[in-house]
């Protein structure tokens, strides 16, 4: 990841806290306060909670624990006459009387609302003037002191050691660059490749946009182009996949070439040579990154502990099939079918290349069967929504509404909402509606031994309840993307209209930065 | 009173008014709370045998937190090599950069106090349990039900709903 991404932070200080860190996490975590002052913020923040639990916990009040270090001092022999004992009794005696001790004089009940706040303002980088943003990457990898600042790219060097980083610079130049690379930005307009592979793409706001390499210097006029420049030698090989670019001169800046479309050049120290035959492989596109990054995440995420389904939404030769990538274990307290696709048609997903299902008819579903009972459940989904055509629209819903059913809906204004049948949610915290036409990540944690529900969108909480009553939790057979209602309900109809790309259910409680995270590996881009 | 046990008056009144800001300052560099514990017995040490260089008018808790800071980073240095503790150029920067005032320290926990008293009286005594020194870990886990690691995911979950609390209280 480039730099300090906070749930990553948040797991670290935890593990650190806790005296769990390994080696590698130290590692990781000194690095990431050494890179922001942010990110120290928040180390502190923790340490500082930690701090005034532990003396609450010890039921010391800050002058109790003052004085036990005084004590501790007499124990030393520094106080070794009468006085300094009957000044210690005083200091006794003066803690006590300083009955108005932060927590002690605020002990009192507080009759406002129990209600915990939503989640930390999200961090952002200071406005300044910058030459270029990250847009999306993946696995991306920098040399340390040789990546950008958060998203921003200042003047300077930058070293990639592995991964893809896709730029966008100020005049509107994107370059997606395969690790290893070298670069240097210059400029909004002006950047010098050591080394790498990379696709340019220049729109005529950024005509004229400039790329160096050792061998020579290219002047787009306005198009999209591969370069590969080799890591040994310095040789540089152009390829234009669209438009014209001018191969100049270094020393005099006099165009010594014009490539067009469907052409390539090589040139070695100034000199041209041989074009390699044209190709445009390997030459990562920007859509590619977002579908590169998930495919790493999907790997990835069958070892997740508690995961009990991954449906990826891959299209295999039975159109009729969701498949549950998860195998049924013995020790996890619910069991998932793979699905059965009643009406929902296959259509493209988040990135070209994958799949989702497209949910337009009254009639369309995935039926999936959730056996088994849990006492903690976290249900995940990468959704679009076209319309919200009733007052409920389902994401997955237990069949018909029997005490442990378990509901994940949203309403026409865009709320997400949901819980156990019988649990009685009560909440504490409703966010912000939904925002039509974009893929956004939604998840509902149901925690009852914690009796509280909370509902995420894009990682970030949007409602939270508690339960007022223990129940059992038991899905059973669940529809996506629709309903089957209980004879005569009044909202009987609650059919999700739009599109559907991953599912995933564990039976545990995941927390707030793990939703966070999964909502950063498989968002579109970052911008 | 003599002039000896009223300066020795002026050095526990000073440092009983400043030692949860001092005790917090120390713990954002150490590993653990009982590092802490070790570093703040020999800080109160130091402050002692060098209270006589302490301007009575001067600014205590700058003065013992400079005392502190020495203490925590020779202890990193000389200790820390083999452990899992903070890089040197790390604390030192979160030395410098967190020394906050004592008011806001105090704001904070009044408001975590407040926020304390939104969790349900279990999950506050299990909290608390957690933190305390006379139960491991292990049984305060056992006692809620949970496997270690899932215990430990509550943990974070609860601070993590705590630090929000704190900073949407002190916001009010």
């Amino acid at each position: 990841m480039p730099q300090s991404p906070i749930n990553d932070l948040e797991f670290l200080i935890n593990r650190y806290v806790d005296g769990q860190a390994t080696i590698d996490e130290m590692d990781r975590l000194n690095e990431l306060l050494r890179a922001a002052t942010k990110a120290r913020q928040i180390f502190a923040a923790h340490l500082n909670l930690d701090s005034a639990l532990a003396e609450i916990a010890a039921g010391l009040s800050g002058e109790k624990a003052a004085v036990e270090d005084i004590i501790v001092l007499n124990r030393n022999a520094i106080f070794s006459n009468a006085a300094a004992y009957c000044a210690t009794a005083a200091a006794l005696l003066f803690a006590v009387s300083l009955g108005a001790w932060w927590w002690i004089s605020h002990s009192r009940q507080h009759d406002h609302d129990a209600q915990l706040a939503p989640s930390a303002e999200p961090w952002t980088a200071p406005k300044e003037i910058v030459a270029a943003i990250l847009i999306d990457e993946a696995g991306a990898v920098f040399s340390p002191g040789k990546g950008p600042q958060g998203t921003r790219f200042e003047a300077g060097d930058y070293d990639l050691l592995s991964g893809i980083v896709h730029l966008r610079f100020a005049r509107g130049a994107e370059l997606v660059l395969n690790g290893p690379a070298h670069w240097t930005v210059k400029d909004e307009m002006h950047a010098f490749v050591k080394h790498g592979k990379m696709r340019a793409i220049v729109p005529p706001s950024a005509k004229g946009f400039t790329i160096s390499t050792p061998s020579a210097e290219y002047i787009d006029l306005g198009t999209e182009f591969g370069l590969d420049v080799d890591r040994n030698n310095g040789s540089s090989d152009l390829f234009v996949f669209d438009g014209q670019v001018n191969v100049t001169d270094k020393a005099t800046n006099e165009v010594v070439e014009e490539v067009l479309e469907g052409a390539s050049t090589r040139y070695v120290a100034g000199v041209a040579k041989t074009a390699p035959d044209f190709h445009s492989r390997n030459f990562t596109t920007p859509n590619q990154i977002g579908l590169i990054r998930w495919q790493e995440y999907a790997r990835k995420m069958l070892p997740s502990p508690g995961l009990i389904a991954f449906f990826p939404f891959h299209r295999t030769l039975d159109d009729s099939e969701l498949a549950n990538q998860v195998e049924a274990k013995e020790s996890a307290a619910l069991r998932v079918s793979n699905g059965r696709i009643e009406g929902a048609r296959w259509t493209s997903g988040r990135w070209p290349g994958k799949d989702s299902l497209l949910f337009d008819g009254d009639d369309e579903f995935v039926q999936i069967d959730v056996s088994g009972e849990a006492k903690e459940i976290t249900i995940a989904a990468w959704i679009k929504i076209d319309r919200l055509d009733y007052e409920m629209n389902a994401i997955l819903n237990s069949d018909y509404g029997d005490d442990g059913d378990v509901h994940f809906q949203m309403t026409r204004q865009g709320l997400l909402r949901g819980g156990v049948q019988g649990g009685e949610t009560n909440d504490t915290l409703i966010g912000e509606p939904l925002a039509l036409g974009n893929w956004l990540h939604v998840a509902m944690v149901i925690s009852v031994p914690d009796r509280m529900r909370w509902v995420y969108a894009n990682g970030k909480l949007v409602r939270q309840g508690n339960l007022q009553r223990e129940v059992k939790m038991t899905p059973g057979s669940c529809r996506l993307g629709n309903w089957l209602p209980v004879v005569g309900h009044s909202k009987r109809n609650r059919a999700f209209r739009g599109r559907i790309d991953e599912l995933a259910i564990w039976d545990r409680a995941l927390l707030e930065f793990e939703l966070l995270q999964l909502a950063q590996e498989g968002r579109t881009s970052l911008r | 009173m003599t002039a000896n046990s009223s300066r020795h008056a002026f050095f526990l009144r000073s440092f009983t008014t400043n030692e949860s800001a001092i005790r917090a300052y120390v713990r954002r560099l150490l590993p653990s709370r009982a590092d802490t514990d070790d570093i703040m017995q020999g800080v109160a040490l130091v402050l002692w045998a060098k209270f006589e260089q302490f301007r009575e008018d001067g600014d205590f808790r700058s003065w013992a937190m400079g005392v502190a800071r020495y203490e925590v980073l020779t202890w990193l240095r000389d200790r820390g090599r083999d452990r899992l503790v903070l890089a040197g150029d790390v604390a030192e920067m979160i030395a410098d950069e967190t020394a906050i005032d004592v008011a806001q320290l105090e704001q904070q926990r009044v408001a975590l106090q407040s926020c304390l008293e939104k969790l349900t009286p279990k999950n506050r005594s299990l909290l608390l349990e957690s933190y305390g020194s006379e139960l491991m870990i292990q049984e305060v886990a056992a006692s809620s039900g949970r496997s270690i690691a899932a215990f430990y995911q509550w943990l974070h979950r609860t601070r993590r709903l705590l630090l929000d609390c704190v900073q949407h209280e002190v916001a009010r």
